[in-house]
C-alpha cells in the first residue's frame, strides 16, 4: 500500500478525537514503537508492550509524567505544575536509547537495557492511567542478534522530518480555533519555548527535527480543496478539511491552489 | 478540475469504525491519496484528526499509526506490510499497542 505517496510517506496516523494525543510524542513513538514492538509481541502472543515511563498528556501539557513501579500492574499519571506545591520531579521527555538507536539517531550500545510493560492496558487516557500485567527488560544486543545492526546507522539516517496534520471539521472552525490547533502544531515543530512541553526536539534530545514550515502562513491561503462536502483551506502545513452531510452534489478541486511543496 | 469525492465517498469519522485493518488500510489510503493529489509529496507523517470531542462507541481507539515499510534494516520492521499499531480505549493509554 503507497497511500498515494512515491515513498517519502513513512507514518499515516488517525486521531480519532479533536484534541487527539501528544503529536510530536506519537510521531516519535511511531518512528521506532513498531519494529520493537512486533519483535517483542511476536514472543508473547496476545500482548501489546508498553513502556514504563512516558510522558502522558496532551500536545502542550505542562511536567506530566506517568509514574510506574516494577511490582504494580497498575500506572498512574501524576501531573505537575510549577507553583502548584506538587513534590517537583526530574522530567524524564527523552527517549529510550533503544528508541534513539531503532530511530538511527545514536550509535548502537548493546549494553542498553530498558524496561517494558507487557500486556494489554486499559484505562483513563486522559490521566494516563492504565494497567499491565508484567514487565518485560529488553537489552539492546538482543535485538542486535535478532535482526542485525540498523542500516542506515547513526551517521546517515534521517534526522529532519516534515509532518502535515490534516483534520477533519465537522463544524467549521473559527479562526480562534484555528489558531489553537496551529500553535500546537508550533509546538510540535519548534524547540520547547516552555519548560516541560514535550515535542518532537525534546522527545529526541535535539537529535531529530520536525518541521512544519510556518513561511507558507505569509503566503496567500488557496482553497485546496472546495465543494459542499470537502472544504479545506491550507493554514500553514496544517489542511482542514470540512465534512458536511452526504448525499449532496460531489464538489470540485478549484485549480488554482498551488501543491505546499510549490508554494514553499 | 478534479472530482475529489468518489461514488463511495468515506468520511475521516467512518476510519475508526472500519471492521478490520484492510477496510481501515483502504478508507486511509482513500484519504492521502486525495491529499497528495493537490499537496507535494513532501511529508514523512500525515496525521489525521477527526474534529469530535468524544470518541463514538464504534471506535476501538483513540489513535491509530500505519506504518509504511521502510528502506532501512535492523529494526525488525515488517518490511513487506508495515506495521499496524494503536492506542487508547482497546489498546494502550496514552501509548501504543499492537492489536493482536
Amino acid at each position: 500500500m503507497t497511500f498515494g505517496s512515491a515513498g517519502k510517506l513513512q507514518h499515516v496516523v488517525h486521531l480519532a478525537t479533536a484534541d487527539g494525543l501528544v503529536p510530536a510524542r506519537a510521531c516519535t513513538r511511531f518512528c521506532t514503537g513498531g519494529p520493537l514492538h512486533s519483535r517483542l509481541t511476536d514472543a508473547v502472543p496476545g500482548h501489546g508492550i508498553h513502556e514504563r515511563r512516558r510522558p502522558a498528556g496532551r500536545m502542550g501539557s505542562r511536567h506530566t509524567q506517568v509514574l510506574a513501579t516494577a511490582n504494580t500492574p497498575r500506572i498512574t499519571a501524576l501531573r505537575e505544575r510549577n507553583g502548584s506545591g506538587l513534590r517537583q520531579r526530574r522530567q524524564r521527555h527523552s527517549l529510550f536509547a533503544i528508541e534513539l538507536y531503532l530511530m538511527g539517531l545514536v550509535p548502537a550500545a548493546p549494553w542498553q537495557t530498558s524496561t517494558w510493560r507487557l500486556a494489554r492496558c486499559l484505562g483513563d487516557s486522559a490521566n494516563g492511567v492504565f494497567s499491565a500485567a508484567g514487565m518485560k527488560k529488553v537489552n539492546m544486543s538482543d535485538i542486535i542478534a535478532s535482526v542485525g545492526l540498523r542500516v542506515p546507522d547513526n551517521s546517515s539516517s534521517q534526522i529532519a522530518f516534515r509532518a502535515l496534520s490534516v483534520v477533519s471539521q465537522i463544524v467549521r472552525w473559527r479562526r480562534p480555533r484555528v489558531e489553537v490547533r496551529r500553535g500546537r502544531c508550533r509546538l510540535l515543530a519548534g524547540r520547547p519555548s516552555t519548560k516541560g512541553v514535550v515535542n518532537f526536539h525534546s522527545a529526541t534530545g535535539g537529535r531529530a527535527s520536525m518541521s512544519m514550515e510556518w513561511r507558507a502562513r505569509r503566503r496567500a491561503d488557496p482553497p485546496a480543496f472546495t465543494g459542499s462536502r470537502f472544504h479545506a483551506a491550507s493554514v500553514g502545513h496544517v489542511v482542514l478539511f470540512q465534512a458536511t452531510a452526504s448525499g449532496v452534489p460531489a464538489p470540485s478541486f478549484d485549480g488554482s491552489a498551488k501543491p505546499a511543496g510549490q508554494s514553499t | 478540475m478534479a472530482n475529489l469525492v468518489p461514488t463511495d465517498p468515506v468520511k475521516v469519522s467512518d476510519l475508526a469504525a472500519a471492521q478490520n485493518d484492510n477496510q481501515f488500510v483502504t478508507r486511509m489510503a482513500w484519504f492521502t491519496t486525495r491529499v497528495y493529489q493537490h499537496l507535494a509529496d513532501a511529508y514523512d507523517f500525515l496525521i489525521f484528526t477527526s474534529d469530535q470531542a468524544a470518541l463514538p462507541a464504534s471506535a476501538g481507539y483513540y489513535g491509530r499509526s500505519t506504518q509504511k515499510p521502510q528502506h532501512h534494516s535492523g529494526a525488525g520492521l515488517h518490511r513487506q506490510s508495515g506495521y499496524d499499531v494503536r492506542f487508547g480505549r482497546q489498546a494502550a493509554a496514552c501509548g501504543a499497542s499492537r492489536d493482536s
